[in-house]
């Protein structure tokens, strides 16, 4: 989706005093670059480097190349650097959030864009890249936060209804998620509508609804980044798990970092006893959201059927100090506890599994709880 | 030891009944030799024995209505059991009945099939007084033993209501004794496990309850904008505490709350009382319904131990309970230490726990996980198909939803068998190979394992639920030899339960613990088959009784049922 927004090579950057065959040599680079030798660009970029290190034109394009190739470490190293040369040119930071969005650190991403968007009020990307960023993460209420207060501006806008629209739904706030449905529905049937519709009837449980207007998203736009992830929630939840797998795939091919097909497909894999290729997922959606206690649950119950308990407690301790309610966990925890013959500790563990279980209970069977909708 | 001989291991006196000289003549039309996947052995097939050749015409009516109370879709049960000691096994079928909620159009009632010896039954329901079918008797399932010692096996009907104690009268009547003995267990009961915790000598008696239910406290579930309304996930409902009666000989005791159970509030389907640490003292797994499965942990001196979750058979390897409903235990691959089983809604795969033989358990479904994805599972039975010694495994299947295909185009509301074969300790799928049944669809529940026609393979009854029982005749498991045991206890109680049994031939020694319970809303027929392939003889078999007693049978015969009471066995195959 943002593709577009990659500044193109040879950018202006910070004005640099260079000498002649310097610039020569940048030409050529960059000409290596554009013909899709990115290898021979890097190589290039670095041996002018090696003569000439305050070229930020130069370091800001070699960290473009390094990022292409996927060494997303080494690129946002040339960033930072080329960034500081520069004083903080927003192009360039703009290029850093980038490198830190490909590789799927998205509150580094968002911090960056943060900075890029108060620099230039103007410009819409940074603001939409960063509420993509807090998408990724599953913070729809900063989505929400951030976007609503320029709805009445650019409102129109087709991405930006997106946005928000997803956040709004994700966020049960159905009816205001509507009127974006319908604004991107104006402009003729998208993929976009179709997918923002489809999460709908997936929160409500619709999940047959919820498949049919995803297949109809994948026939306007295969490619759209998350669609192959809904796709195959809506499918894993209508029973269909093989064709979810499937989809997850797909959505990894496409968007290797998104968090819910690695936690889905890893969940997948496990069930289907193929626990190392479950780990790897799981740890794939553990790098994405650095933290994320469901990774890291996931992740700590792998080690526990692979008999590694002892790891198993240390990650479950952390996740269940940060979510003290998070029931499996705490159940996983006290097998951990268990199976390391440390009883006291599990027993201890087991009571507040106890505990919870009848406050849930109680929840359940409150006089006034809500209508049950089945639940997948 | 020579062929002839007589072991003294106890005081032994000469008495082998030998009850089945004859094998049944049984209609063969059905019945066809296909052969198993690798072509090396046919394979053992279950032939269908329809109501036009049983003559069991009875019907489970669930009493479904639009507002989908619960316990319309949980049933039914049935069960094998001899009631007139003729030696053949006849058959008891548990339906639903008047109850808060449902007034049948016209009269239900359970049945009692009586088995003719010749592959057809006769309805003496009437004659013996078990038809039940009054107010209060939404029934559920059953479980016969001879819980008075008197050589006649007695008959517990579980019912949503009150359940029902008949004593066997043993001229072919029944006499309700529930309230005398003191086991009504009121509200909503569902299995009934016979096995003797004291070690008394004396059958005690598990009763699982379902949650607290009453047709003012149904509740919606389902989708008011699409009209649809669903049997509720149980988890609406609060939880309810177990029973557990202590027989004392002249009544039943209820030890629920000293003993333990009681201050474990569950959701609780099948049970299965076996000994899971080789202490001598039978424990019980219980299967909960959208909370942790229970495995208590027999201490002696009445007490008990609620350890699954440290056993690691309470919940799913992801910390969340399931849809625990029929369960079993056996010793799947021979290492003298009993394995669990328990069977899930479909989603949540069912577990095969192999016991690590330190009171804790690890879960190694293999290929039945992959099997059992889409499936919901209810009757099962560790049982030994093809009689080559090891327990294969028989799973009954339905989805408890019956407007399941509307949120699912897989998962479906009527589900196959799934029949396993233990192939060195771990399951194959043989399903495709064992019969035309295995290629339909049944909203199954309860399911009963038995030698109806005493041909010394184990046959299949299933209850389904809303639909006619499903009697399937084994043929071609008994090409692998056998011998049958009938263990009668007298110091242990009266049904074995606790009893190991080891028997060795062709050089191979092998084991069988006797359960208690296991499956779901059934019972099985108590007695014993034990395989040995293609060996040619069986060299020895040593019952040690939950007494602590011995017994040894050298040389026995081959084909034959024998009649093994404690203390008094026992030998050679003369």
């Amino acid at each position: 989706m943002y593709g577009v927004l990659l500044i193109a090579l040879g950018m202006q950057a910070a004005a640099q005093t260079a000498p002649e065959d310097a610039d020569n040599q940048f030409d050529r680079a960059v000409a290596l670059h554009r013909a899709g030798d990115v290898l021979g660009a890097v190589s290039a970029y670095q041996l002018i480097l090696s003569r000439h290190p305050a070229r930020v034109d130069v370091r800001s394009n070699l960290g473009a190349a390094l990022a292409q190739l996927g060494r997303f470490e080494e690129a946002v190293g040339e960033y930072k650097k080329a960034l500081a040369d520069s004083g903080g040119n927003p192009a360039i930071r703009f290029n850093l959030a980038l490198a830190y969005y490909k590789a799927a650190l998205y509150e580094s991403a968002a911090d960056e864009l943060k900075l890029v968007a108060e620099a230039q009020p103007e410009m819409l990307q940074p603001v939409l890249l960063r509420a993509d960023c807090f998408l990724r993460l599953g913070e729809f209420k900063r989505v929400i936060e951030l976007l609503s207060p320029l709805q009445s501006r650019v409102g129109e806008d087709r991405a930006f209804a997106y946005m928000l629209g997803t956040a709004l739904i994700h966020d049960k706030q159905i009816e205001r998620g509507q009127v974006l449905i319908d604004r991107i529905l104006k402009d003729g049937d998208s993929a976009e509508a179709r997918i923002m519709l489809g999460a709908a009837h997936l929160l409500t449980n619709d999940h047959q609804s919820a498949v049919k207007e995803f297949e109809r998203a994948l026939e306007l736009n295969p490619r759209l980044p998350t669609l192959n992830a809904f796709y195959g929630k809506a499918l894993m939840y209508a029973g269909e798990t093989e064709r979810a797998a499937t989809a997850f795939a797909r959505e990894l091919e496409i968007n290797p970092n998104d968090f819910e097909s690695n936690i889905y497909i890893g969940m997948l894999r496990k069930k289907e006893g193929r626990t190392d290729d479950a780990l790897m997922y799981f740890r794939r959606a553990g790098q994405v959201r650095p933290g994320d206690l469901n990774a890291g649950y996931q992740i700590a119950s792998i080690y526990l059927v692979s008999g590694k308990a002892a790891e198993a407690q240390q990650i479950l301790e952390g996740v269940v100090k940060a979510a003290p309610d998070f029931i499996d966990a705490r159940v996983l925890l006290a097998q951990a506890y268990y199976r390391l013959k440390r009883k006291e500790e599990g027993d201890r563990e087991r009571a507040i599994v106890e505990r919870l279980q009848a406050a849930e209970q109680e929840k359940q069977t409150a006089p006034n709880r809500e209508p049950v909708v089945k639940q997948p | 030891m020579q062929g002839n001989s007589i072991v003294k291991s106890v005081e032994l006196l000469l008495l082998i009944i030998l009850v089945s000289a004859a094998a049944a003549v049984i209609p063969k039309a059905a019945s066809r030799a296909a052969q198993s996947p690798s072509g090396a052995k046919p394979a053992v097939v279950f032939v269908e024995a329809p109501p036009s050749e049983s003559k069991i015409t009875w019907v489970h009516d669930n009493g479904r209505s639009e507002l989908r109370h619960l316990p319309e879709t949980c049933g039914g049960g049935g069960l094998f059991f001899d009631y007139d000691n003729d030696g053949w096994m006849d058959i008891y079928l548990v339906n639903s009945g008047p109850s808060d909620f449902f007034t049948p159009k016209t009269p239900l009632r359970n049945a009692l099939y009586r088995n003719n010896g010749d592959g057809t039954f006769t309805d003496v329901t009437e004659k013996a007084g078990v038809a039940l079918g009054r107010m209060g008797h939404f029934g559920m399932g059953a479980a016969a033993a001879d819980f008075d010692g008197d050589g006649w096996q007695d008959l517990y009907v579980t019912n949503y209501g009150v359940n029902v104690l008949f004593r066997n009268n043993g001229d072919g009547t029944f006499t309700d004794v529930t309230e005398k003995m003191g086991v009504a267990a009121p509200n909503w009961s569902t299995c009934a496990t016979w096995f003797d915790f004291d070690n008394d000598g004396r059958l005690d008696l598990w009763v699982s309850s379902f949650v607290e239910y009453s047709a003012s406290g149904n509740i919606f579930c389902g989708d008011n904008r699409l009209g649809r309304r669903y049997y509720c996930i149980p988890r609406v409902f609060k939880p309810r505490p177990s029973y557990l009666f202590r027989n004392d000989g002249e009544k039943f005791i209820d030890v629920s709350k000293s003993s333990g159970i009681a201050q474990y509030l569950g959701k609780a389907f099948g049970a299965v009382a076996t000994d899971i640490n080789n202490d001598g003292l039978v424990d019980l797994f219980v299967a909960n319904d959208t909370l942790a499965n229970f495995l208590f942990l027999n201490l002696g001196k009445g007490r008990f131990e609620e350890i699954g979750l440290a056993a690691g058979v309470a919940y799913s390897d992801s910390g969340s309970p399931r849809s625990g409903m029929g369960v079993d235990a056996g010793d799947y691959d021979g290492d003298g230490w009993q394995d669990l089983f328990v069977a899930n809604i479909d989603q949540e795969l069912f577990s095969l726990y192999h016991n690590q033989k330190d009171s804790s358990f690890i879960d190694k479904p293999g290929e039945i996980a992959t099997a059992t994805r889409l499936m919901s599972g209810w009757g099962l039975k560790f049982f030994d198909y093809d009689n080559d010694g090891d327990p294969d495994l028989i799973l009954a299947n339905g989805h408890p939803d019956d407007m399941v295909e509307t949120q699912s185009s897989r998962v479906k509301y009527k589900e196959p068998l799934l029949m396993f074969e233990n192939i060195d300790g771990k399951y194959k799928n043989v399903s495709a190979q064992s019969g035309e049944a295995f290629k339909k669809d049944f909203p199954a529940r309860g399911l009963s394992v038995g030698d109806y026609d005493n041909d010394g393979d184990l046959d299949l009854l299933i209850i389904n639920n809303g639909e006619a029982p499903l009697l399937l005749r084994n043929e071609g498991g008994n090409r692998g030899r056998w011998t049958g045991l009938h263990l009668i206890g007298k110091a242990s109680n009266p049904a074995a339960v606790g009893a190991i049994i080891t028997w060795e031939a062709g050089g191979v020694k092998r084991s069988r613990y006797k359960t208690g319970g296991g499956s779901y809303l059934s019972s099985h027929d108590p007695r014993e088959i034990l395989g040995i392939g293609a060996a040619t003889k069986i060299d020895r078999i040593e019952i040690k009784w939950p007494s602590g007693k011995v017994d040894r049978l050298v040389n026995p015969p081959l084909g034959k049922y024998i009649r093994v009471v404690e203390g008094d066995t026992v030998t050679s195959g003369k």
